[in-house]
């Protein structure tokens, strides 16, 4: 994967039928932040935002 | 088929259900082939357009029934499940999202789960569709909600998965442990009745813009939803270690094994089959 379309991914996922379902509610900005740290492949960017 | 079937695909297959007067699908192949037969069954006797389908709110009432046809799954890899379930997935190519058609009548009538028919599945597909049986039973089970009998499906579903796809992806002709795995893909798109999550969530765009394989895009995204859920599933977590006898407890011997699997799936390169 690469960084494209980052905010519409994020946009997409949070009005996935799916995100309903997750353990804490979940929005585009937070959806887009985790796609974002993914592709980066650093998990510790996620483990200081979240 | 397309690796993430589109609604060309559907429309080629209408054409040639109606050509030859059939009165029945028999979906067969993986997960995009078993959603797309599974469609063309619910679409053979429609008359609105696909997409009015979705699976948003009732939209599931405003099919006619009658014009469903009856439908055997023979699924060919281990993963999606979909040989169990009430829906298929398909990509409006215009909007680039995927949608969900729904409907209860759109559950297969017969399944025949023979594991001999997975024997051919390369080592990094059979990686990359066990891994989205195990995500589905991972979101499920870490879903909200009082579903005991999901959440034990979907334990049961994790432990064989961990059991036995290290040895289906190393000896593709381990019958048992294919067996094992067409039972756990089963039993993962039964418990994720339940729920999903961000996982999935995030995959299927991803899967619309870059035509990502789903299974493979769940690996990579799975660690990175686990730390942010990491307050809320803590308890699972426990029990999750504990059922797949990890090496450390509770989150952090999940996410161990969770961040290995993405770093290594990062770097696989699936090339789809196209043949349309």
């Amino acid at each position: 994967m690469t960084l494209r379309n980052p905010e519409e991914i994020g946009r997409e996922a949070a009005i996935d039928p799916s995100a309903g379902g997750n353990p804490i509610p979940v929005d585009a900005a937070t959806l887009e932040r985790i796609f974002r740290s993914a592709v980066k492949g650093d998990l510790s960017l996620e483990e200081l935002s979240a | 088929m397309r690796g993430n079937p589109v609604a060309a695909n559907v429309e080629a297959g209408l054409k040639a259900y109606h050509a030859g007067a059939h009165d029945g699908v028999v979906a067969f192949g993986g997960g995009s082939g078993l959603d797309a037969g599974k469609v063309i069954a619910f679409m053979s006797g429609q008359t609105r357009p696909l997409w009015d389908f979705e699976d948003i709110g009732d939209w599931w009432t405003r099919a006619d029934p009658k014009g469903i046809a009856p439908i055997v799954a023979v699924p060919t890899t281990a993963g999606t499940g979909s040989e169990v379930g009430r829906a298929g997935v398909i990509l409006n190519e215009e909007t680039h999202q995927k949608k969900i058609i729904f409907h209860p009548k759109m559950m297969p009538g017969i399944v025949i789960a023979d594991p001999e028919l997975t024997v051919g599945l390369p080592p990094k597909i059979t990686a990359a569709t066990g891994f989205d049986a195990f995500v589905h039973c991972f979101e499920a089970f870490c879903a909200p909600g009082f579903h005991p009998l999901a959440d034990g499906v979907a334990l049961e579903g994790m432990r064989l998965i961990k059991t036995y796809l290290p040895r289906a992806c190393k000896n593709g002709g381990d019958m048992e442990a294919r067996s094992r795995m067409l039972a756990a893909a089963s039993m993962g798109a039964t418990a994720f009745q339940k729920g999903l999550g961000a996982v999935h969530a995030i995959a299927h765009p991803v899967g619309s813009f870059f035509d990502t394989h789903h299974g493979l895009t769940n690996a990579v995204i799975t660690p990175y939803v686990i730390v942010h859920n990491r307050d809320a599933i803590a308890e699972r977590m426990k029990v999750v270690a504990r059922v797949l006898d990890l090496p450390k407890p509770g989150v952090d011997g999940v996410l161990d094994v969770g961040a290995r699997v993405s770093a290594r799936s990062s770097a696989f390169r699936i090339r789809w089959p196209r043949s349309a």
